[in-house]
């Protein structure tokens, strides 16, 4: 019981959180590359010593030596912003939209989109409108519903409300509902 | 749930992110000030020609800096421990949900009898468009993952109860209870192409 209990934990918490393996595998297939071509280069240079002048060669016609102070600002910005994304992206906590919590006998993971779905299908039902009508953004504690009513027909705030926490609740998570009513209606 | 070694990921994100910053960063200063960095610039180059000077005699005549073939294997170690690195993520599947090691033998029940007991009686309901199932070791412990797509309007909590009755048979057939996560899981573009039957 105790061992699953923490497995769960483990599990949860992982999925909760982004794993970060694809920017890290593609930082790493980029460092790869770029050392297999220092170390590829420092050897043909270090066999042959005229690849040093073919490759000056290469970089004057490249980048004109006029240019070189712009060429260095302009790819020592791109390095840096590059480098300020790597370093978010390793402190940052990088919460998916997803909600878990454990029942008795399972851990469940609900991804916000599908909760937002609900909470939107819910809402609609309630207040008799067209599921178009209802849009729905689910943050970490609160759901906001923007409704847009038919023309000539109200729509109860309170209900739509009670239908948007239910909605939630019927999976055991609690968000605290915010609706707003557009003030102009369509014609359904 | 697979076994990624995370801090991994974000300590190599951390070096390569503070690597790109400081050198970008000095490119930056060196391009637009380069009077200030010029005594740098020569103690640099002073520097490198130092370290280039201890040498070695090639058998065809030419001399050989130690500091350029320390440089070279360093390069050729980092890049193998990187290549490492890529092929050890996304780690810890298994292709069993249970073993039991009995005096007489061992029993092992494979994934697929979880795929068919488990996804296959809710990919069967109306309101569920897939199902599926995976298994992985997690601290030694083997769990399932079920993650189930459900279709536009949906009743969450039916389709929790169906998972939890899906459940409770895997666990009257398999006599013991293992960890399993049922994931609600969104629709992907993938789901889009599945034909919509309608909730009934």
């Amino acid at each position: 019981m105790t061992s699953e209990r923490s497995a769960y934990r483990r599990v949860l918490r992982r999925e909760t959180h982004s794993s970060r393996t694809a920017p890290a595998v593609v930082t790493a297939v980029v460092a790869i590359v770029i050392l297999l071509v220092l170390a590829v280069g420092g050897v043909w240079g270090l066999l042959d010593p005229s690849i040093r002048g073919t490759a000056g060669a290469w970089l004057d016609r490249a980048v004109p030596p006029r240019n070189r102070p712009e060429a260095l600002v302009i790819a020592g910005a791109v390095a840096a912003v590059i480098g300020l994304v790597l370093l978010a992206l390793a402190v940052l906590p990088g919460r998916r939209a997803r909600r878990a919590r454990t029942t008795e006998r399972l851990a469940l993971l609900v991804d916000d989109g599908v909760l937002a779905d609900a909470v939107a299908d819910a809402v609609a039902l309630r207040c008799g409108i067209d599921r178009r009508q209802v849009a729905t953004t689910l943050g970490r504690s609160r759901v906001s519903v923007r409704i847009t009513p038919t023309s000539g027909i109200r729509v109860d705030e309170s209900a739509a409300e009670a239908a948007a926490s239910e909605a939630v609740s019927a999976l055991g998570f609690t968000v605290t509902p915010r609706v707003h009513v557009a003030s102009t209606g369509v014609v359904a | 749930m697979n076994s990624t070694n995370r801090v991994l990921n974000r300590a190599l994100l951390l070096v390569s992110g503070v690597v790109l910053l400081v050198a970008g960063a000095t490119c930056v200063a060196v391009g637009l000030q380069p009077m200030w960095f010029q005594p740098w610039q020569e103690r640099a180059v002073e520097a490198a020609l130092r370290l280039g000077e201890p040498s070695i005699e090639m058998g065809s005549g030419g001399a050989v800096s130690i500091a350029a073939l320390a440089g070279l294997g360093a390069a050729v170690l980092a890049a193998l421990l990187l290549v490492v690195f890529v092929f050890t993520r996304g780690r810890g599947k298994t292709k069993s949900v249970l073993k039991v090691d009995a005096e007489r033998g061992r029993t092992v029940v494979d994934r697929n009898v979880a795929e068919t007991v488990l996804a296959g009686s809710l990919a069967e309901r109306p309101d569920v468009l897939s199902a599926r199932t995976g298994a992985y070791l997690v601290r030694g412990t083997r769990a399932v993952e079920l993650a189930v797509t459900v279709q536009r309007g949906a009743s969450l909590d039916r389709v929790l109860a169906a998972a939890e009755d899906a459940v409770r048979a895997w666990d009257a057939l398999l006599g013991e209870r293992a960890p399993i996560m049922v994931h609600l899981a969104d629709r992907s573009w993938r789901d889009a192409l599945r034909p919509r039957t309608r909730v009934r």
